[in-house]
């Protein structure tokens, strides 16, 4: 079980916020902070992370005080278990992609963990190459392998794929959920895509100016509208086309496009890139056996 | 979509799909739903809903005469015509209350349909959801 109750004056653009968030993780559970820029929660990662100290509060890790303002404990953060993953990488641009991941192992050596991540991420042709030689995707992938060598009791992902195109973003997110899966770590998510965090999280917390709004399992959070409806899927709109007196819409649900109509009013207030949630009438459907 | 208010008369269930009859400005609406008053606790008599359906999934009869399954019938009149070279998009007034209705040009011509005239709104009970609340 992770325990975090903190709470920290910050100095928000808008002015000053107090950030005091208290909420518990489930071991292995997938956990997303979700909310709008700005709310703190890249401020809650740091913290866990070691990385900021808060005003007051506690953290405790599967038993393991890291924090206590009260007696003083502030465990520092490279004796921390966790691994971090930020949106911009931050690898070490002048060692190797071996190199990058034997160094987060603190000096002690592991060559057969690090060629189990190697393998996994589909890394090992690239393993001593230099980290700005690779594509976008293939940095990433190093990030999250550099983050998993230290086996961290909790990882931290902030925004990790936003830089990414869809496609990538996609293959990513399958293979982010596998190895939370293999490694049975605690994740805690930063992210704002609807799609990603339906597709990886078993439990979100949804923040708003420094406080916690709602929690639970992402239905329990964003399920509240009642319909009856029994066909609900999230989506992120592709394009909008006019078509006569109505529009066509290309949805993205998981790997699927999917086509509806809508009308003038419908589209309103949509624009190609938004998250969506699509309705249906359970009665539609014709299912047939592949 | 198209939206209307009322307040739920009664609930018929069968296992674990329901006839629901909702009072929406005078007249009585059915929706056909995949829940019970055990799976949703806003199925009860009296409870203020929201009848949502597709325009794309109205019909409109003009001149109805003969039996017919639908069970959702209301009279309405034709407000606006805005006609595309396959659809064509109908506004009625029903009772105040703007409803949508996207049908073929075909039948628009076929019914010589025009503004002003009388109608009746059609839609299968299969095609309407229940919403509490509002978006």
């Amino acid at each position: 079980m992770i325990q975090i109750k903190v709470r920290k004056t910050l100095q928000m653009a808008a002015g000053a916020t107090d950030l005091a968030v208290n909420f518990k993780l489930a071991p292995g559970s997938f956990c997303t902070l979700y909310g709008k820029s700005g709310v703190g929660k890249t401020t809650i990662l740091k913290i866990l992370a070691g990385l900021i100290q808060p005003d007051e509060g506690y953290i405790t890790v599967n038993g393991e005080v890291w924090l206590d303002t009260n007696k003083n404990i502030n465990l520092p953060p490279q004796q921390r278990k966790i691994g971090f993953v930020f949106q911009d990488y931050a690898l070490f641009p002048n060692m190797t992609v071996r190199e990058n991941l034997q160094y987060a192992l603190n000096g002690k050596t592991n060559k057969p963990l690090i060629d189990d991540l190697l393998e996994r991420a589909s890394l090992q042709q690239l393993a001593n190459r230099k980290p700005l030689t690779l594509s976008g995707g293939q940095q990433q992938r190093v990030a999250l392998m550099r983050a998993l060598v230290r086996q961290p009791q909790i990882l931290l992902l902030d925004e990790p794929l936003s830089a990414l195109d869809l496609e990538m973003r996609q293959a990513l997110q399958t293979e982010i959920y596998h190895l939370h899966k293999s490694f049975n770590t605690t994740t805690l998510l930063v992210s704002h895509q609807l799609s990603e965090i339906y597709r990886l999280s078993d439990y979100i917390i949804s923040l708003e100016n420094g406080k916690i709004m709602a929690q639970g399992t992402p239905n329990d959070v964003f399920g509240q509208t009642r319909l009856s409806s029994k066909i609900q899927l999230v989506g992120e709109i592709l394009s909008i086309r006019e078509n006569g007196v109505v529009f066509i819409l290309d949805i993205l649900v998981g790997n699927n496009i999917i086509k509806t109509v809508a009308t003038a009013e419908e589209i309103q207030n949509l624009q190609p890139g938004d998250q969506v949630k699509v309705f249906a009438k359970a009665f539609n459907p014709i299912v047939q056996k592949l | 979509m198209n939206r209307l208010a009322g307040v739920i008369k009664s609930i018929t269930t069968e296992k674990d799909i329901s006839l629901v009859t909702v009072s929406a400005t005078g007249e009585t609406f059915s929706a056909l739903i995949i829940d019970t008053p055990q799976t949703a606790a806003y199925l009860k008599p009296n409870q203020e809903i929201n009848m949502v359906f597709k325009e794309t999934e109205m019909a409109i009869g003009k001149n109805l005469t003969g039996g017919l399954s639908l069970r959702n019938r209301f009279a309405a009149t034709v407000q606006e015509i805005t006609a595309g070279t396959v659809l064509s998009r109908i506004i009625l007034d029903f009772k105040g209350h703007l409803l949508c209705a996207i049908i073929t040009t075909q039948s628009v011509t076929d019914l010589q349909l025009a503004v002003g005239d009388s109608v009746v709104g059609l839609v299968k009970t299969n095609e309407i959801s229940l919403m509490e609340g509002s978006f």
